[in-house]
């Protein structure tokens, strides 16, 4: 089965390798869905039946933890499970991050490799 | 504490692990580089740090970062994006090994050009011919 996912980060170029890295890390990508930030992540979440998000956290317009507790606060997303791809490093944000039931955190840079273990640790071990 | 030394040293493993590219340190020649971002800290410490490349060095940059040739059309549109996240990951492991992580030093959205101030400690790299400069600006309003 496919995993249609959606990258969410400001950044076009770190969408870009986010998006080539799940090419080379060996998942079965189906669509691969793209927000410049939680707004425009949400919009597609309501959308597209996507299996796993990708998400940075420092984004302008609706940053990644107001997408990730708007998530969880909705019926029909709330089990979507997301991986947070940030630069922000300090535990009490992980530790927020864990709170809000986040699947998986990897920091920036990172390896194709990384990124599939991530992703398959969030999908609970299925690609 | 961010220092000259701990800034050139993360600004180097970024640069090798991220964009492929391997940067010697260099002296300084007293002018920013064209294709340049800053990005704005706030925390332990605040201010911005800048970040600067040639023009030739950016498209490599971006090219490396997007898996593409560094003739690729792509490559140049995308050089001044491509500096904006390399700073992003740059000011990320910056204010990771300088504060640590115990403390939250919050990063905010890259934006374009170098601060109109004078930086607090700065330092510049060189890739072949091309250079890359690096600053630190302690005027939160700068």
């Amino acid at each position: 089965m496919s995993l249609d996912v959606l990258i969410v980060d400001d950044s076009p170029v770190m969408r870009k390798m986010i998006s080539r890295a799940l090419g080379m890390s060996g998942l079965a990508l189906g669509s691969v869905h793209q927000a410049g930030d939680g707004a425009a992540a949400l919009a597609v979440l309501c959308t597209q039946p996507v299996k796993l998000v990708f998400a940075d956290i420092n984004m302008p317009v609706m940053d990644g933890y107001e997408l990730i507790a708007s998530m969880r606060s909705s019926a029909m997303l709330r089990a979507v499970p997301v991986v947070v791809i940030s630069t922000e490093r300090s535990e009490a944000s992980l530790e927020k991050l864990e709170r809000m039931g986040v699947q998986g955190y990897l920091p920036k840079p990172f390896t194709p490799e990384a990124l599939r273990d991530v992703a398959m640790l969030a999908l609970g071990g299925v690609s | 504490m961010i220092t000259r030394e701990l800034l050139q040293e993360v600004a180097i493993s970024v640069l090798e692990d991220a964009a492929f590219v391997f940067p010697e340190p260099a002296e300084s020649s007293g002018s920013w580089p064209e294709v340049a971002a800053r990005i704005s800290f706030h925390g332990e410490d605040e201010g911005q740090v800048a970040l600067a490349v040639d023009a030739d060095l950016a498209r490599e940059i971006a090219a490396n970062l997007l898996g593409l040739d560094t003739g690729d059309g792509e490559a140049e549109g995308m050089r001044q994006a491509a500096i904006a996240e390399l700073l992003n990951i740059v000011a990320g492991a910056l204010v990771a090994r300088a504060f640590g992580t115990r403390t939250r030093t919050r990063l905010w959205v890259p934006g374009e050009g170098v601060p109109a101030s004078e930086a607090s400690l700065q330092t510049e790299l060189c890739v072949g011919a091309s250079r890359l400069r690096l600053g630190v600006f302690h005027s939160p309003h700068a």
